[in-house]
C-alpha cells in the first residue's frame, strides 16, 4: 500500500484546515508523518519501552504478560479518564506538544477526529495488513481509511435483546424477531402498564446504531471528500418507526438506560427489556434481584432488509504520531487485541465489551451463565450477531458533534417534532459543521 | 461534590449577614425577613441536597444504590465495606491521590497567599513608577480563567521538561492575581502609614516591617486569599489532567474521574467512586469549620472603613 501524500490527505479532506480549530491550539506540523520515511525496527540488543495511555483499569496486568515474554520490547501504561471526559483534549495536547504516549486507546468513532490533526501513524506501513485476517472485518473496516489503517480493533459491542422472561410470559409473547412484532409485543405490554424498553432523545447513538442495523450508511469517505445521505430508505423508515412507537407511547422516554431511575424500574418490572450491546450483560448484573430473571435474544430485524444486528461502543488501539517505534507498537497491539492471551486477560482484568477476534470470544465468555437464567448467551446470541453487521458503517471526523446535534433535534419530539424532520434538519447542521472546518462534503445524488 | 461543600458554608455566611440587617430593619414588616429566610432555606437546601445524597449514597451496596430511594438508607449498611475498599484499591492508591491533593493544595494555597500578600501589600504601600500598570495588569489576570492557561502552560512545561512532575502543578498553583488584589485592597485601607514610619524610626527594615507588622495587620484578608487557592487548587482539574500523565501524581479529582470512567461497564465502580467522594469532601469541610471564622472577618472587615 502506498503511503497517503499530503495531496491525497488533502483530497480526502484530512487536511490542515481543521487541524487548529479540532485541537484548539497548534498542531504537531502540518505534515503528517505519514508522509516522512518509516521508522526502522529497534535492533533486538536494545530495548525498547512503550507507553500507552488507555483508560481500561489495571491494564497493566495485562502488558505484563506481554513484558514477560518481551524483555526487549516493554509496555508500561497510564491509566488516564476516559475519551470524552478528558482522555482527548490531554493526548491532543501532548501531540500539539510533540509528545504523547506511543499507544492510546482511541474509540472507533473518534479515528477520523484524530486523522484530522494527522495524529495517528498509519499502520499499513508497518505491515498491519498481515494482521488483517485476525480481526472482525466489519472493524478493521472501521479503521481503515482511504488505504491506510490507523488502529487495531480493541472490543466492539454487538448489540442483541436483554429481556425479562416471566414479563414476556405475562402477555404470552416470545422474544420478538421483527420490529413490527416488537411494537405488538411493547402495545401489549403497555395494557400492563409496562414499556418494553426506553428511547433516549439525549443520546443519538442508539438511533444510529438502530439505522445501521437498516443498512443506512450515512457518510462515506471518498478521493474527493465525504458524502453524506441521512436521508436514504434505512434512516427514514427507522424514524418512522420510532415516530410511530413514540406516538403511541410504547417506549419510556422518562429516563434512560443504567440511570438509577432505569434500575429501579428494571428492578421492580416496569421495564421489560432492553436492546443493547453485549457489554450490558455487566451492567443487567447490577439489577437487583434480577439473577435467574433475565436472557438473551437476538435483537429484532428491520422487515425490508438490513441486518441480524448492530453495534454501538468499541475502541482501538492506535499508534499516536510522534511514537518512536511504531513496529513494536503494532507487534503488541496485534497480540493484545488478538491473541488469546491478550483478550483473557482484557477480559479478566479490563472488562472489555466484545472481543475484536472473531475466532476468540474469550475463554470466560463460552460458559453458560447463572445470572440470565443459566443461558450460553455469548455463544448463542453474540456469536452469531457479532457477524451479521453492517459492512459498510465508517465514522467520521466530527462524530461526537453530529450525535450531539441529532440529540438536540430529537429533544424537539415531545413539542412536536417529528424524528424524520430532525434526521434532516440533523443532516443540515452536518454538513455545515463540516464546512466550517473546511472539509469538503456533499449530498450523495439519488 | 466538594465544591457543594465549599458554596454551602459560603451560603452560610451570608445567611448570618445578611440576617444582621434585616433585624436592623424593623420597620418594614416580617414578610420580607419571611422572605428572605425562605430564599436562603432554598439556596442552603440546594446546595446541601447533593452533600446529603452522596452520604446516604456511600452507606449503600451497588446494588441498593439503584433500588433504593435515594434519599434514605438501604437496609444493608456497607458505609465501612465501601470506605476499605475505596482505601485498598489498586494498593491504596486513593491515599496516594488524596495525599498529593494535599500537598498541592497546602504547598500551593499557603506559598500563593504569601506570594500575594507580599505582592498586595508592596503595591498599596509603595509608590513606584508603573505602580499603577503593574497592578492593572495583575487585576487583567483575575479575568483569564485558568482553564484557558493550562494548555499554553503545559506546552511550555513540557518544553522546560517539567510536565509530569508535581512541579508542573505546584508552580501555576503558586500565583492568586484574585489573592494579590484583594491584599491590595486591603492593605491600603488597613496599614496605617503611620505604623510603618514608626518601625522605620525604630529601625527595622522594610522586610521585617512586612513581616512582623504587614503581615500580622492583613492575617484577616490571608485566610480568605488561603481558602480561595485551597478550594481552587483542590478542586482543579483540567489543568493537572493536561500536565500529569502518571496516576501516582493524580490528584483526588482526576483519580476520582477515572473511576467514574468505569461505571459504564463495571458497575462496581460507582461505590468506589461515591465513597471517595465522600472522603474528599472531609479536609475542604474541616478547613472551612477552622477558617470560616476568618473568611468572614476578611471579607467585610474593609467595609466598615
Amino acid at each position: 500500500m502506498t503511503p497517503l501524500t499530503r495531496r491525497q490527505l488533502l483530497k480526502f479532506g484530512l487536511g490542515a484546515a481543521g487541524a487548529a480549530a479540532l485541537a484548539g491550539c497548534g498542531t504537531p506540523g502540518l505534515t503528517s508523518v505519514n508522509a516522512a520515511a518509516t521508522i526502522p525496527p529497534a535492533s533486538p540488543s536494545s530495548p525498547v519501552t512503550l507507553t500507552y495511555w488507555a483508560w481500561l483499569k489495571d491494564l497493566q496486568k495485562v502488558a505484563d504478560i506481554w513484558n514477560a515474554k518481551n524483555p526487549h520490547i516493554q509496555v508500561r501504561t497510564v491509566w488516564i479518564p476516559a475519551g470524552a471526559q478528558g482522555g482527548y483534549p490531554k493526548m491532543y495536547s501532548a501531540l500539539a506538544a510533540g509528545g504523547g504516549p506511543d499507544l492510546a486507546q482511541i474509540e472507533l468513532r473518534t479515528i477520523p477526529e484524530f486523522l484530522l490533526v494527522n495524529g495517528l501513524v498509519d499502520l499499513s506501513r508497518y505491515g498491519a495488513a498481515e494482521h488483517a485476517a485476525t480481526f472482525d472485518p466489519t472493524l478493521w473496516k472501521q479503521v481503515s481509511f482511504t488505504g491506510g489503517v490507523y488502529g487495531i480493533p480493541q472490543d466492539s459491542g454487538p448489540m442483541a435483546t436483554f429481556y425479562q422472561t416471566e414479563i414476556f410470559e405475562r402477555v404470552g409473547a416470545s422474544p420478538p424477531t421483527t420490529w413490527s412484532a416488537w411494537a405488538e409485543v411493547a402495545a401489549e405490554l403497555r395494557k400492563q402498564k409496562i414499556y418494553i424498553d426506553v428511547f433516549p432523545f439525549s443520546d443519538a447513538s442508539v438511533f444510529t446504531a438502530y439505522a445501521t442495523q437498516a443498512g443506512a450508511t450515512w457518510l462515506t469517505p471518498t478521493e474527493d471528500g465525504w458524502v453524506i445521505n441521512m436521508r436514504d430508505d434505512a434512516t427514514m423508515s427507522t424514524a418512522r418507526f420510532f415516530d410511530a412507537a413514540l406516538d403511541k407511547d410504547l417506549v419510556s422516554t422518562a429516563f434512560e438506560a443504567y440511570s438509577p431511575a432505569w434500575f429501579a424500574a428494571a428492578g421492580n418490572g416496569t421495564i421489560a427489556s432492553l436492546t443493547d450491546a453485549s457489554w450490558a450483560d455487566a451492567l443487567i448484573e447490577g439489577i437487583s434481584g434480577g439473577k435467574g430473571k433475565w436472557r438473551v435474544a437476538p435483537m429484532p430485524r428491520w422487515e425490508h432488509g438490513g441486518f441480524g444486528s448492530s453495534v454501538r461502543g468499541g475502541s482501538t488501539t492506535a499508534v499516536l504520531a510522534n511514537c518512536r517505534h511504531p513496529k513494536e507498537a503494532l507487534e503488541f497491539a496485534a497480540w493484545l487485541n488478538g491473541s488469546q492471551e491478550g483478550i483473557n486477560g482484557l477480559i479478566e482484568h479490563c472488562g472489555i465489551g466484545w472481543s475484536a477476534n472473531p475466532k476468540f470470544i474469550g475463554t470466560s465468555r463460552m460458559e453458560p451463565s447463572p445470572f440470565f437464567s443459566g443461558q450460553n448467551y455469548n455463544q448463542e446470541v453474540f456469536v452469531p450477531a457479532s457477524t451479521e453487521q453492517n459492512p459498510d458503517w465508517s465514522w467520521w471526523p466530527v462524530t461526537q458533534q453530529s450525535l450531539n446535534i441529532l440529540a438536540d433535534q430529537f429533544r424537539r419530539k415531545p413539542g412536536g417534532q417529528s424524528l424524520v424532520d430532525g434526521v434532516v434538519k440533523a443532516e443540515e447542521q452536518i454538513m455545515s459543521v463540516f464546512q466550517n472546518k473546511g472539509l469538503s462534503i456533499r449530498k450523495e445524488e439519488a | 461534590m466538594t465544591s457543594t461543600s465549599v458554596t454551602n458554608s459560603e451560603a452560610k455566611a451570608d445567611t448570618q449577614t445578611a440576617s444582621a440587617p434585616a433585624k436592623r430593619a424593623k420597620g418594614s414588616g416580617a414578610s420580607s425577613k419571611i422572605i428572605v429566610t425562605a430564599i436562603l432555606v432554598v439556596v442552603a437546601l440546594y446546595f446541601l441536597v447533593p452533600v446529603y445524597w452522596v452520604v446516604v449514597a456511600s452507606t449503600k451496596t451497588t446494588a441498593d444504590l439503584f433500588s433504593t430511594n435515594g434519599f434514605w438508607f438501604a437496609p444493608t449498611f456497607a458505609l465501612w465495606d465501601n470506605i476499605s475498599a475505596v482505601l485498598t484499591y489498586d494498593g491504596g492508591i486513593y491515599i496516594r491521590w488524596f495525599l498529593n491533593s494535599i500537598l498541592y493544595a497546602v504547598v500551593g494555597s499557603a506559598l500563593a497567599t504569601y506570594l500575594a500578600a507580599a505582592g498586595g501589600y508592596a503595591l498599596a504601600k509603595y509608590r513606584f513608577k508603573g505602580n499603577n500598570t503593574v497592578f492593572g495588569i495583575v487585576l487583567g489576570g483575575v479575568l483569564v480563567p485558568g482553564t484557558a492557561t493550562a494548555l499554553p502552560l503545559f506546552l511550555l512545561f513540557s518544553q522546560l521538561g517539567l510536565a509530569n512532575t508535581y512541579w508542573s502543578v505546584l508552580i501555576p498553583s503558586l500565583v492568586s492575581p484574585f489573592g494579590l488584589f484583594l491584599c491590595r485592597i486591603y492593605a491600603d485601607a488597613t496599614v496605617p502609614d503611620a505604623l510603618m514610619e514608626a518601625a522605620r524610626l525604630d529601625g527595622a527594615g522594610e522586610i521585617r516591617i512586612f513581616h512582623q507588622v504587614g503581615l500580622r495587620i492583613l492575617t484577616p484578608a490571608l485566610v480568605t486569599v488561603f481558602l480561595f487557592q485551597l478550594v481552587g487548587i483542590w478542586n482543579n482539574y483540567f489543568l493537572p489532567l493536561v500536565m500529569l500523565s502518571d496516576a501516582k501524581l493524580y490528584p483526588i479529582t482526576l483519580g476520582l474521574n477515572n473511576w467514574l470512567s468505569q461505571v459504564n461497564r463495571l458497575p462496581e465502580f460507582y461505590q468506589l467512586t461515591t465513597g471517595g467522594v465522600l472522603l474528599s469532601v472531609i479536609p475542604l469541610a474541616i478547613a472551612m469549620i477552622v477558617l470560616q471564622r476568618f473568611w468572614r472577618g476578611g471579607l467585610t472587615e474593609g467595609s466598615v472603613k
